[in-house]
């Protein structure tokens, strides 16, 4: 597995576990604000500061606004870890 | 709706000063309170933002310093007692002596976290039999109580940042009920510590302006990124009309209208629009028996945030049809959590009484989504009703009427 590839699996395991769904219904195309995620601004908070904990990426308010599905905010970690 | 009550005593701890004078002296000149953090290191605490409103004497000291016990009590305590001291000797009041009733003074001292830095810096080791008196969120209250020997009614709204204003509220009921004939009442926190300003920065409600400390509290400009947190205590001697008429004191406005509204919607974000705010507002102007039209002032509670003030603008739009003076004293003081709208209470009673409206700090671009007409000078004009609002976490909003005398 790439590091790449290994820091998408990072982000979206702490996306699962932040906003308590099951792993295996995650993927790059699950939107934020869908029935699986139902994600709202404090959640997206919440995932931004356990990236940079875990991973060392800042994601800043600005980018956190248009990132809409997993996918999206995994290549922003990965395009910048 | 019972007896009037009228404001007779005024004390004030901010990042300003230790006195009522210096605070309205800092926010007529458009002095900044705020500065890099020097309460502890927020790079070691792993901490962003590095500004605070800090108070800058230690309340220990003020005088009368015998009042203020920081062996016994929280340093929002401490804020409160050196505030509630200041309060009672300006309302012409001296405990000690024989006129003065116990019985019939009240005493009501919201605050939002309290005790959060003593709890935080005793946790992890056996606490000392002092710790729990010195971080109870109703310890402000008690001690007050003990320092002006206060025997009647007694409470600590712990209603995050309308704490200040619903103690305030409560107060004004208590009096018009004939509960108690006066009450000292206001609110305080004191949370500039690593848990305190963590906890706002993890949630990226501060500002990041580290670098120009002065310039980083900016309520409703275009170009606010966030809050900045202070500290102190704000209170009020309340009183009934006819109580401080028979005494000759000289009030310095009545209160005439008080109201508190829930969101019901989310815990941190104000409601669409502000509706919870607006029927705050309504409510408290209905309980006063005024029209939005007669408003000349409204003291907003203005958190600085990009959210919190477009909803705070919406919900003044929706209440008023051409929006009277608005100003904001957090680009002055920051963010003083549960003291904040006590603080603002004591201002708009001393703004009232001399005639005027102090300026808002570093509101300098207009923002379309808060068109407001915020005041940026101070303005002299007689002012014969004002409005002044809080809103806190958890969707508590309140707001209180104050009327010239």
């Amino acid at each position: 597995m790439s590091d790449t590839q290994e820091i998408r699996g990072r982000v979206q395991r702490i996306v699962a576990d932040r906003l308590r769904a099951d792993p295996d219904a995650v993927d790059p195309e699950t939107p934020f604000g869908g029935e699986t995620l139902d994600a709202e601004s404090l959640d997206m908070v919440e995932i931004a500061e356990a990236i940079e904990a875990d991973v060392g990426v800042h994601v800043p308010d600005e980018a956190l606004e248009t990132v809409s599905t997993v996918g999206d905010l995994t290549d922003y970690v990965a395009d910048r870890a | 709706m019972g007896r009037d009550v009228v404001v007779t005593g005024l004390g004030l701890v901010t990042a300003l000063g230790e006195t009522v004078e210096a605070t309205w002296q800092g926010l007529r000149d458009g002095t900044s309170g705020a500065g890099p953090i020097t309460r502890f290191d927020p790079e070691a605490a792993g901490i962003r933002s590095n500004v605070a409103c800090e108070v800058p004497v230690d309340p220990a000291t003020v005088p009368p310093d015998d009042r203020v016990d920081d062996r016994v009590m929280g340093r929002y305590a401490q804020f409160a007692v050196a505030a509630a001291a200041e309060a009672v000797a300006d309302a012409g009041y001296d405990p000690a002596d024989p006129d003065w009733t116990p019985e019939r003074v009240g005493t009501s001292i919201g605050s939002g976290l309290a005790g959060l830095a003593e709890i935080e810096s005793a946790a992890g080791e056996r606490p000392s039999p002092s710790f729990l008196v010195s971080a109870l969120t109703n310890l402000a209250a008690g001690h007050v109580s003990m320092c002006v020997d206060a025997r009647g009614p007694n409470r600590a709204p712990g209603t995050a940042c309308s704490a200040g204003t619903h103690a305030i509220a409560a107060a004004v009921e208590d009096v018009r009920h004939g509960r108690a004939d006066v009450v000292v009442a206001g609110g305080t926190d004191a949370a500039i510590s690593p848990l305190g300003v963590g906890s706002f920065d993890s949630m990226r409600a501060l500002s990041g302006r580290d670098g120009d400390p002065a310039a980083a509290s900016r309520p409703f400009d275009a170009d606010r990124d966030g809050l900045v947190l202070g500290e102190g205590s704000g209170v009020v001697v309340l009183e009934a009309r006819d109580h401080a008429r028979e005494r000759d004191a000289t009030p310095y406005a009545a209160v005439t209208g008080v109201g508190r509204t829930g969101d019901a919607h989310h815990v941190t974000r104000p409601a669409e629009d502000g509706t919870g705010l607006r029927r705050c507002i309504e409510r408290t102007l209905s309980d006063a028996g005024r029209d939005p039209a007669s408003v000349d002032h409204v003291n907003a509670h203005a958190t600085s945030t990009p959210v919190g003030d477009a909803r705070e603008a919406a919900a003044l739009r929706s209440v008023f049809d051409d929006p009277p003076p608005v100003t904001s004293v957090k680009g002055h003081l920051g963010h003083a959590l549960g003291a904040a709208g006590a603080i603002e209470a004591a201002v708009v009673a001393r703004s009232v009484a001399e005639g005027t409206i102090p300026p808002t700090l570093n509101y300098e671009t207009r923002d379309p989504e808060c068109a407001l007409p915020v005041v940026t000078d101070p303005r002299e004009t007689v002012t014969d009703v004002a409005v002044s609002t809080s809103a806190g976490f958890g969707g508590t909003n309140g707001a209180l009427v104050f009327e010239r005398v």
